[in-house]
């Protein structure tokens, strides 16, 4: 499968009468986005604002970031939620670099998920860096949280595309090319590199905590084999929006560096044989079917490695590490990925299970470090949210200076898990 | 074979018609009563903590659960002892996030009615 990204860089952004891209200017059609969402009968209102890096703006509570894109060549649109189903994977994408759309909304009272635009909460969060165009949707009355998810989930998407189509017949200042084989292509192409697969955890246990994979709700699947392209190109969406700092929004989907990552040591390193998509059940049964159905899966791909990205916190733990258990008793080398909770003092154990054999792990942060997050000049959102995102112990938010002491669990993707954050490692 | 819910939210013993043992106390003490049961050789169906940080802090929380008398069954014993540790370790020096009762208890149930969905209960 062969897929181009032609990545048009994208520098500032204002709002103007017709969706275009200006030089590196991206105009937006406000009243474009607005008219495709409340096509909707669901949604009541439609707000859009813009908000760039180094402004004094708060987004919350985020629900998802989407990045726009236009398909120029092959199945157009996210296939099979927003556009007829159909493969992903092969074609030719244009892509509004540094842009997002962010769709922001609370369905429950505890949702936590922040973007500042600046200062200490900006330097966690990748999407302090894009240009953002938030979309804020209000529902019509008298919606099940289950339809009032679904609703601000595809308007998100659809708002992307109708964006996305500022970059027809734009000139990129890039173009990537991801490009891969069948995998005995590939196998005979590269019979010396030990061969790769890539496990990819998402959560599968109902409202807020789901995931989609070409519109199938993965609570639904056993284990699946992906093309690295496909997910590059659309093929798997967000529906989780409670732990911001672990949440794998749809634009690190679009974008996993995982799969990036692998896809460049392609032929050079190792053979990348794919991606796994495996659900993170609830039950333990499924949770043992899952995971047995995983490490054989890797094991008849013929893996030497296997790297396992998780997603979220708590029962998905004890999966991430019985699949270690049985790929490390199987003897492929397995790598771990995954963030930890380990108090404010980084002290306490960092996840809800262990295992001897998980000796390869790459911890992207500890969600419970603390940080104090300035005043913002201008709110984006609920700002009932920021006071009850205070609501997590005594004194947290000063409303005299206007700070809160939050945990990193609360700001967006400030520990993910499949990479796309800002969070390292410093030797000491 | 028959399944039972331990609970202490008041939407899933309004509305299912599996047997349930209600709790009046917040999710700490679900567990223990879970791990009760789990001495007793109940076994676990659902994993007891969420999948997400957020519904650590949840007060309330349902777990699935095979009635049955016997030997413990170790598996059960593990998950449920270490559920425990870890919620006490995650919740640190906060308390339950009791102003979102409601929508925890929304949410909880979902997950119920999941795992359900696995297990393909008819319920």
């Amino acid at each position: 499968m062969r897929l181009e990204h032609r990545n048009i860089e994208i520098k500032d952004i204002v709002f103007g009468d017709a969706m275009k891209v200006d030089g590196s200017t991206l105009v937006v059609d406000k009243n474009a986005i607005i008219d495709e969402l409340m096509k909707d009968e669901n949604i009541k209102e439609v707000k859009v604002d813009l908000a760039k890096p180094g402004e004094k703006t708060r987004i919350i509570p985020v629900k998802d970031v989407i990045e726009p894109r236009y398909k120029v060549e092959g199945t157009p649109g996210f296939a099979g939620v927003t556009t007829q189903a159909a493969p992903l994977g092969e074609g030719i994408v244009s892509v509004l670099k540094n842009t997002a759309i962010v769709t922001i909304g609370d369905i429950v009272g505890f949702q936590e998920g922040i973007i500042d635009m600046w200062g200490e909460g900006g330097t966690w969060t990748p999407f302090s860096k894009t240009l953002n165009i938030v979309v804020d949707i209000t529902p019509i009355e008298g919606l099940t949280p289950h339809e009032h998810e679904v609703t601000c989930r595809i308007a998100g998407l659809k708002a992307s595309e109708v964006v996305g189509l500022a970059a027809k017949d734009v000139e990129p200042t890039e173009v990537v090319v991801y490009e891969k084989g069948t995998i005995p292509e590939e196998n005979a192409k590269y019979p010396d590199l030990p061969k790769v697969v890539y496990v990819e955890m998402l959560i599968s246990q109902g409202l807020l905590h789901a995931s989609f994979i070409y519109g199938t709700d993965s609570i639904g699947i056993l284990p699946t084999y992906l093309s690295p392209t496909e997910e590059l190109d659309g093929a798997v969406i967000s529906g989780n929006c409670v732990a911001a700092c672990d949440k794998i929004t749809t634009y690190q989907h679009q974008n996993n560096n995982v799969i990036i990552e692998l896809m460049e040591l392609h032929g050079k390193e190792i053979n990348f044989v794919g991606v796994l998509m495996v659900p993170e059940l609830t039950t333990l049964r499924g949770k043992f079917v899952t995971c047995d159905y995983t490490a054989k899966l890797c094991k008849e791909l013929g893996a030497d490695g296997v790297i396992v990205s998780e997603e979220g916190y708590g029962n998905p733990d004890s999966d991430l590490l019985m699949i270690c258990q049985r790929l490390e008793k199987m003897g492929i080398k397995t790598v771990l990925i995954t963030d930890e909770c380990a108090g404010w003092d980084g002290m306490s154990q960092p996840l809800a299970d262990t295992a001897k054999e998980a000796v390869a792990v790459v911890s992207t942060g500890n969600v419970s470090h603390v940080v104090t997050l300035e005043k913002a000049d201008r709110i984006l959102g609920d700002p009932f949210a920021v006071a009850n995102l205070a609501g997590g112990w005594e004194g947290a938010y000063n409303p005299e200076d206007g700070t809160i002491k939050c945990e990193l669990n609360a700001v967006i993707s400030s520990t993910s898990e499949i990479g796309t954050h800002n969070a390292t490692i410093e030797l000491v | 074979m028959k399944n039972i819910i331990v609970t202490n939210n008041s939407l899933v013993v309004k509305e299912q018609k599996l047997p349930c043992i209600y709790v009046e106390e917040d999710a700490d003490q679900v567990l223990a009563k879970v791990r009760d049961l789990v001495h007793m050789g109940y076994l676990l169906l659902s994993h007891p903590l969420g999948a997400s940080i957020k519904m650590i802090h949840s007060p309330v929380v349902s777990i699935l659960m095979e009635e049955k008398t016997g030997p413990m069954d170790l598996e059960s014993v593990e998950v449920i002892e270490g559920a425990i540790l870890k919620l006490r370790a995650a919740l640190g020096e906060r308390t339950f996030d009791y102003r979102n009762r409601s929508d925890y208890e929304i949410v909880d149930r979902d997950r119920l009615l999941a795992a359900f969905q696995e297990l393909k209960l008819n319920i």
